[in-house]
């Protein structure tokens, strides 16, 4: 019975320890990790609006961006915004969108300034397909965007263009091209709300 | 309705676990050779790894984050999935034996078969609540059970055929893998 | 001497990949990209060098019963210290890896390593074993992450290699390509090499993984 007893409590004890152990030395790494962590992903985050929207020397965070989303419920991909300064005046907007792609959530990240035009589109975190539908990451795709104030809806197009609002899909892979297309018109729609606000104001 | 039916066929064809990421290919390979072999294994798979999202699910949810302890989630997801692979069997022996009996030798396997985990985080990486867990990982079930039954049958013509002596076995498994997956891959863009 | 033997025997006669053909799934989905394999490759290392080395250093303390739970919780433990320190440090290789790194703790070659090796011998020469393997691995990936790059996308490591002469077939790094890789990679081995693999080795891994666990269940 005793021996019973302890073949059963010696294993408990040992794995219990071996948990205890294991357990200690994860809280360990994740509280010296966690910061650096959190810093890089800030960095990430500050270096994809620079590149953006590069006149803006500072970012200051949008608040209450709800109110534009209960007016108009396809905004709500629209995660954050951020106003673009340079020497104590508004240059532009960032907005920070999440939009579902093919292998699921993709970060988008936009910039447009005070004429409504559209400065940059970098896509940030994906799980797009190596080869297809990640392409969408390529400087050759996210250059279509840029440079224009969209003066009718973004379309996608599976031939080649004729109007700058025109977005030539990469082919096949339609999904992640739709993806980006609406992150970014849904950032055009948001940033002329907010244009025609500080307009008002100014 | 339709979110139901997305989920699931999304799970099943779309994404297909074996062909399509690559999660449990293990077993995939290993008992695909023979029909009833593969039912069997499908049943415990299925089986277990509805429940394991089941039990992650809420073990994250309700203990995990609650306290800050997400940097825990792998740790305590093979965990519970060992503990419940142990725990199903023990029951199964006791109350069902005729389903252990068809079940039984597949079930230890399945604690190293990495698409029951990875159906667990996936479920915690998409934010998906209980019930698309749930639903995501039955039609994750499904998809192996899928690939394994044709591919089930595809191993058994292949066993008649006249390969090259290098490729039997093990490489022109894979290479039919191959082209299966090529089908799988039809099925790209049929949900939003 | 059975330091050097039991490092080459990773690298060549036991390659975990291309040999006893375990670990199967990352060799297949990570490898869209040499670098990937790289990738991958050292994270494996890394969690098998850590796991041996403690799974060698306790092996006498571990009761039997217990054995399976024990390993697995080291290497959990192991596998989340090696993503912390990649999400701090290297950003870039953890996204592309995504999943798959949190799913090495299911990687059948690191609870063979610890079953076969680690519980049975010495640290230093477990640690050895770890290093010998999990270059082994790395090696395999990087080889078939190189195949698929070339041939996918006209590249390998970045670097345009035939991607200007003619069009890559994009096939080759979508998850068709990496059965089809895998599979003539092996079937060119067992050509032109003398052992032939023809049972799957992993089948084997986790048959004996699972019959000892059932053992353990029959007596419990």
């Amino acid at each position: 019975m005793k021996s019973q007893l302890r073949s059963i409590i010696k294993p408990t004890i040992v794995l219990f320890v071996i948990c205890l152990v294991v357990t200690a030395a994860l809280a360990y790494t994740h509280a010296i990790t966690k910061d650096k962590i959190a810093e890089r992903a800030a960095l990430d985050a500050e270096n994809a609006r620079r590149e953006v929207l590069a006149d803006a020397d500072s970012f200051s965070r949008v608040e209450s961006i709800e109110r534009f989303i209960n007016e108009n419920p396809e905004l709500d991909i629209v995660k954050e915004v951020y106003e673009g300064i340079k020497d104590n005046v508004s240059v532009g907007y960032v907005f920070l969108v999440v939009s579902k792609g093919y292998g699921g959530d993709m970060e988008v990240t936009v910039g447009i300034n005070n004429k409504g035009e559209i400065t940059g589109v970098k896509i940030g975190n994906n799980s797009e397909t190596p080869g297809l539908g990640l392409k969408v990451t390529d400087e050759a795709f996210t250059s279509q965007f840029a440079g224009f104030a969209p003066s009718e809806p973004l379309q996608v197009v599976k031939r080649e263009k004729v109007k700058k609002e025109e977005i030539e899909a990469i082919s096949s892979a339609t999904i992640s091209t739709r993806a980006v297309t609406r992150a970014v018109q849904a950032a055009v729609d948001m940033a002329s709300q907010l244009l025609e606000e500080g307009g008002k104001a100014g | 309705m339709r979110e139901i039916i997305v989920i699931i066929m999304g799970a099943v064809l779309v994404e297909n676990f074996v062909l399509v990421r690559f999660l449990g290919i293990c077993p995939f390979l290993g008992v695909s050779k023979k029909l009833n072999t593969a039912i069997g294994m499908s049943g415990a798979v299925i089986f277990v790894m509805t429940l394991a999202s089941a039990f992650t699910w809420l073990v994250y949810e309700y203990l995990l984050a609650p306290f800050g302890l997400e940097y825990l989630q792998i740790i305590v997801f093979i965990l519970v999935i060992a503990a419940l692979v142990q725990l199903v069997e023990t029951v199964l022996k006791k109350l069902v034996p005729s389903l252990y009996k068809a079940l039984g030798i597949y079930l230890p396997l399945i604690t190293t078969n990495c698409a029951v985990l990875g159906v667990a985080l996936l479920n915690v990486e998409r934010q998906y609540n209980f019930l698309s867990s749930v639903l995501f990982s039955f039609g994750a079930g499904l998809g192996f059970t899928l690939a394994l039954i044709l591919f089930a049958g595809v191993r058994e013509r292949i066993e008649m055929s006249d390969i090259p002596e290098s490729l039997k076995g093990l490489p022109i498994t894979l290479i039919a893998a191959s082209l299966v997956s090529v089908a799988f891959f039809g099925f790209q863009g049929l949900f939003q | 001497m059975k330091a050097l033997k039991t490092f080459t025997n990773g690298l060549v006669k036991e390659n975990p990949t291309l040999r006893l053909v375990l670990g199967t799934c990352p060799t297949l989905a990570v490898t869209t990209a040499a670098i990937n394999g790289v990738g991958m490759g050292l994270a494996t290392t890394a969690v098998l060098i850590g796991s041996n080395a403690v799974i060698a250093a306790i092996r006498k303390i571990i009761p039997d019963k217990v054995r399976i739970p024990a390993f697995i919780t080291i290497i959990a433990g192991f596998v989340t210290i090696v993503q912390f320190l990649l999400k701090a440090y290297l950003p870039a290789i953890d996204a592309a890896l995504g999943i798959y790194i949190p799913l090495i703790v299911v990687n059948c070659i690191i609870l063979a390593r610890a079953e076969m090796f680690a519980c049975k011998n010495s640290v230093p020469l477990s640690i050895i074993d770890g290093l010998g393997m999990g270059i082994g691995f790395t090696i395999a990936l990087v080889i078939m992450g190189s195949i698929r790059e070339l041939i996918g996308n006209g590249t390998i490591f970045g670097i345009n290699v035939t991607a200007s002469l003619f069009d890559p077939a994009v096939i080759m790094i979508l998850p068709p390509g990496g059965f089809l890789a895998f599979g003539v990679l092996i079937g060119l081995l067992n050509k032109f090499t003398s052992v032939k693999i023809k049972k799957t080795g992993c089948a084997g891994c986790n048959v004996q993984c699972g019959v000892y666990a059932a053992g353990k269940e029959g007596d419990a």
